[in-house]
């Protein structure tokens, strides 16, 4: 029998407005984490996700994103994980793939992909090689996640 | 991820249509290995949901080669080769859609790639109605060739589990 993968790990879908979202005491039996964003900010800005409460310039990124008229290539090391280009729009859909996340020996990687007002995606690495045991995502600035925003976590086995 | 249903064309065709998808998953993915019987060099794939080709906007990022392109299409989600495309080539990708059966405009992602480029886009299906049927045709291009594939599979998200601030 084929080995399940998209294992369902947690969800939260916003009964009220909230500017922080927490997923703790992950499980470390998976090889791959998958976390699916659906939803919108009050003022269209973006989030940055932060692993283990590490809010240093630990994440570094590279990225590729076009707004239908101007294409474009840029990265920072920055103090927060971004996973965006341009302004969220209509249930923008980000979708995050985060490698390795519970071994030591390595640095850990990301892949991202967003669906906002512009199409992006991006490489990130996290200059720290712990096991990634809780993930915070924040809603940049003052801007909070709207009503019915939704975050799913997965575990891709390994 | 379970899979629903796979559509493999024995011979040439206008269209994949999956229908009656079922309603009881979180999102969908749709994983595809697609060719056209475009004379020209590569093609498109244009989606319907629940027949209709309308409210569909998509933001893409396109690599043909060495050219970096973005643009804006209402009917056109990913590259695939065409009969002008190198032989034996079929452009491979998927598309994560969120939130399929909720009733909030749908936003999906798509990634493709084949022999001569590669996209990632952004797109919108200004719809509020639950997806019920998904069709794939070629943008420009008449039929999809033969051995053209496409998987659908439904995704469950978990219940509870994270802190809300």
């Amino acid at each position: 029998m084929a080995t399940e993968t998209y294992t369902p790990i947690a969800t939260t879908t916003l009964a009220s407005s909230a500017s922080s979202v927490t997923f703790s005491s992950i499980d470390q039996s998976y090889g791959d984490l998958v976390l699916v964003f659906d939803g919108i900010t009050d003022t269209g800005g973006s989030f940055r996700f932060y692993f283990n409460s590490d809010t240093g310039t630990n994440y570094s990124y590279v990225r590729a994103f076009g707004n239908g008229s101007t294409a474009g290539t840029d990265s920072a090391t920055e103090s927060g994980g971004r996973a965006t280009a341009g302004t969220l729009s209509n249930n923008s859909n980000v979708i995050i793939q985060i490698m390795d996340y519970a071994v030591t020996d390595k640095h850990k990687s990301v892949i991202a992909r967003a669906n906002t007002t512009s199409v992006a995606m991006l490489a990130v690495r996290w200059a720290d090689t712990s096991a990634i045991t809780d993930i915070e995502l924040d809603a940049d600035s003052s801007a909070v996640f709207q009503t019915g925003t939704t975050f799913s976590l997965f575990g891709i086995a390994k | 991820m379970e899979l629903i249903e796979t559509v493999e064309l024995a011979s040439s065709a206008s269209s994949i249509t999956f229908s009656s998808i079922p309603q009881t998953y979180t999102d969908l993915c749709l994983v595809f290995s697609l060719r056209s019987d475009r004379s020209g060099n590569g093609d498109y794939v244009a989606f319907a949901f629940n027949g209709s080709t309308a409210g569909f906007t998509s933001v893409g990022l396109y690599n043909f080669s060495t050219t970096i392109v973005t643009q804006t299409d209402l009917d056109r989600y990913a590259t695939i080769p065409s009969a002008g495309s190198v032989s034996n080539t079929f452009g491979n990708g998927q598309t994560y859609i969120s939130n399929y059966s909720g009733n909030t405009n749908k936003s999906f992602s798509t990634d493709g790639v084949f022999g001569d480029g590669g996209n990632i886009n952004a797109s919108l299906w200004s719809n509020t109605a639950a997806i019920t049927s998904i069709e794939f045709s070629p943008a420009i291009g008449s039929t999809f060739n033969q051995y053209s594939i496409i998987s659908l599979y439904g995704i469950t998200a978990g219940s509870g589990g994270a802190t809300v601030s």
